[in-house]
């Protein structure tokens, strides 16, 4: 028996310990995630929201829908959407062929892939407007059919391609490789043809990495700025992406025109991210 | 026959998986593809499934040249190592897989649900049709995946290693269930198994490969008592070597005599092998001189540990109800062969 216990009337409490966690206590992690949310996040959001009241709530609606900016946003989001749902296809592509075959370069490839995401970003504009302009390599063989590829929105496309190809890659392969080989030849020696297969066997795997893939590429498309400007020309209603018009109000000290645009991009990003956020959940309850 | 396997041959990158394999399978029997790993029993499973393909050989089944076949159209009921549920479906979408694949020749939604009732009491699994797979235990999921590959009313059923994740005590009962679904629906069955007491305790015939080739195909009884080789009787139980002096099937060694299953027909000192429990240990000066070094209590059984003269170690069971309670460890004993085999 230990010796202080057997003391009658001086008994000393034995230490005991709290069961330790890896992460600090509940309270202080919640309160940092809150003031960090908070700091980075949530109040510049506020501080933008703010700003563009300076000529009424009329003067940030007639802003929103001046033809230039209108059209600006509209070129935006469509790019964005358009290279995000071609990256879709190509990235899956791509994820598929890094985890499923072994070649020689395979390493290189799969280097490669994050140069878009290390790049500074007006390093990968000066790199694709040297490639797509008309004198370019690629730029001067579309020339000769007429058409131009940089200076147009099909620039900005291309653009937007390069910069969110990594983003769906790097979302899928993780879930690929850990799909195992046996599960479709499960499919197999049950009677699936290879469409059935990726359809009903890959594709629903997939699906939430894809998902959360998508709208990385699509909100980064949105932002982007650096490797666009140099190739997109832009010219105003054709190939003037909305945050260059944001440059441009800032210019000419238009503070309150900037954050109107600037509102305007968020409200269509956060829709976006916010139905794909809710698509996500559905698969999630489906037990993914 | 139903299913015959001729002369199958496979290289991977230089080396034989499988070299030369031949053998029959009768209608509804149970085999066991047994061997340690890369014996190509895998290989072989893959094959009959079509998901792998031979360099040379045939395999026939029941009238098909099914290496002319495509996976889909075989008709193979498969049950991998690793279960391979489709994770984002229900219990019950899993097993009606593979009839609502099937397209145009879909069966009705009734008969569907008919399908998948039965299975689910077939596996003793009802209740569980709107569970997902990550809500079920190892030996849950293993069931499932079988009613899956029952479900297309297979007329081949494969299993790879279907123990292999599983602990102990579940293991045991799902292996007397599976003997039990087969001998109910009557499927000609093939399972890869690398334990040795699962394939004999379960198969009806079990081919043994050793490095690509057939060790022996025969009955659990005959592969225990009458094995065809060193390798065989190595591999499916443990075994002591020793020194004999041979004449006709009679093996003595320093004045005990026992028999001996002579396979090559030699005479004159050989080295023998027998069983460890087919040995007495007596304190006579006969037979192989020995000390005990150590005495193991196990249910039933007692294990004892031995050092020959020259330095072997023997391994000798005696029941519990034939021990000697004078024996202790150090004892110089005399081990009694009953009976060993001569390769």
């Amino acid at each position: 028996m230990p010796a202080e216990i057997s003391k009658e009337g001086n008994f000393i409490k034995p230490k005991t310990f709290r069961r330790t966690r890896i992460i600090p206590g509940f309270s202080i992690s919640l309160g940092i995630t809150i003031f960090f949310v908070s700091v980075i996040v949530i109040i510049p959001l506020l501080a933008l929201l703010m700003r563009p009241w300076e000529n009424g709530f009329s003067g940030f609606i007639d802003t929103l829908f001046d033809k230039r900016v209108f059209a600006a946003l509209k070129i935006s989001f469509l790019c964005s959407l358009l290279a995000a749902l071609v990256n879709l296809f190509v990235g899956v592509l791509i994820a598929w062929v890094l985890v499923r075959y072994d070649f020689p370069g395979k390493r290189l490839v799969d280097a490669f892939i994050d140069m878009p995401f290390a790049l500074p970003t007006a390093v990968s504009g000066i790199a694709l407007s040297a490639i797509y302009a008309p004198n370019g390599w690629v730029g001067s063989f579309f020339n000769n059919f007429g058409i131009k590829i940089a200076y147009s929105p099909i620039g900005i496309f291309i653009a937007l391609v390069f910069i969110g190809l990594p983003f769906i890659v790097r979302s899928v392969q993780p879930v690929l490789s850990e799909l195992e080989a046996e599960v479709e030849e499960a499919a197999e020696t049950l009677g699936a043809s290879p469409l059935q297969t990726f359809n009903h066997v890959i594709l629903p795997a997939i699906m939430p990495a894809l998902l959360s893939g998508f709208s990385l590429a699509f909100a980064r498309g949105m932002g982007e700025y650096g490797s666009v400007i140099f190739i997109a020309g832009n010219i105003p209603y054709v190939s003037e992406i909305a945050p260059l018009l944001i440059v441009v109000k800032l210019e000419e000290y238009d503070y309150a025109g900037a954050a109107s645009v600037g509102i305007g991009m968020l409200i269509i990003s956060f829709a976006i991210l916010f139905v794909l956020n809710l698509t996500q959940q559905y698969f999630a309850k489906k037990g993914l | 026959m139903a299913l015959t396997i001729n002369n199958l041959s496979k290289q991977f990158a230089g080396f034989a998986a499988l070299n030369d394999i031949s053998f029959s399978v009768k209608e509804s029997e149970f085999i066991a593809l047994l061997g340690p790993s890369g014996s190509g029993k895998t290989t072989l499973l893959r094959m009959l499934a079509g998901l792998d393909y031979p360099d040379k050989g045939s395999i026939d089944f029941k009238g098909q040249n099914f290496l002319s076949l495509p996976v889909k159209e075989r008709k193979i009921g498969m049950v991998f190592q690793s279960y391979a549920l489709f994770r984002h479906m229900t219990v019950a979408k899993n097993i009606a897989f593979g009839l609502e694949m099937r397209g145009k020749n879909k069966p009705k939604k009734e008969e569907i649900n008919e399908t998948i009732n039965r299975l689910l009491k077939l596996v003793q699994l009802e209740g569980f049709e709107k569970r997902y797979p990550a809500q079920l235990s190892g030996g849950q999921r293993q069931r499932v995946a079988l009613a899956r590959a029952l479900a297309i009313n297979p007329s081949l059923l494969l299993l790879d290693e279907p123990f292999g994740a599983l602990d102990a005590m579940v293991r045991k009962e799902l292996r007397r269930w599976l003997r039990h679904i087969h001998d109910e629906t009557g499927l000609t069955t093939i399972f890869v198994t690398h334990d040795q007491e699962e394939a004999l305790d379960l198969a009806d015939r079990i081919v043994l490969l050793e490095g690509g080739k057939i060790a022996q195909y025969d009955t659990a009884d005959k592969i225990i008592n009458h094995p065809k080789s060193e390798f065989v009787f190595d591999f499916v139980g443990s075994g002591n070597a020793a020194d004999a002096d041979i004449k006709g099937d009679v093996a003595n060694i320093n004045g005990c005599e026992f028999p001996v299953v002579n396979l090559t027909n030699f005479s004159g000192r050989q080295k023998v092998k027998f069983r460890n429990y087919d040995a007495l240990i007596s304190n006579e000066e006969k037979g192989i001189k020995a000390q005990l070094t150590g005495i193991f209590a196990s249910t039933g059984f007692l294990r004892f540990e031995a050092v020959d003269n020259a330095g072997h170690h023997l391994e000798i069971i005696i029941s519990e109800r034939n021990f000697d309670h004078s024996l202790k460890v150090g004892d110089h004993v005399g081990i009694l062969p009953q009976k060993a085999y001569l390769f």
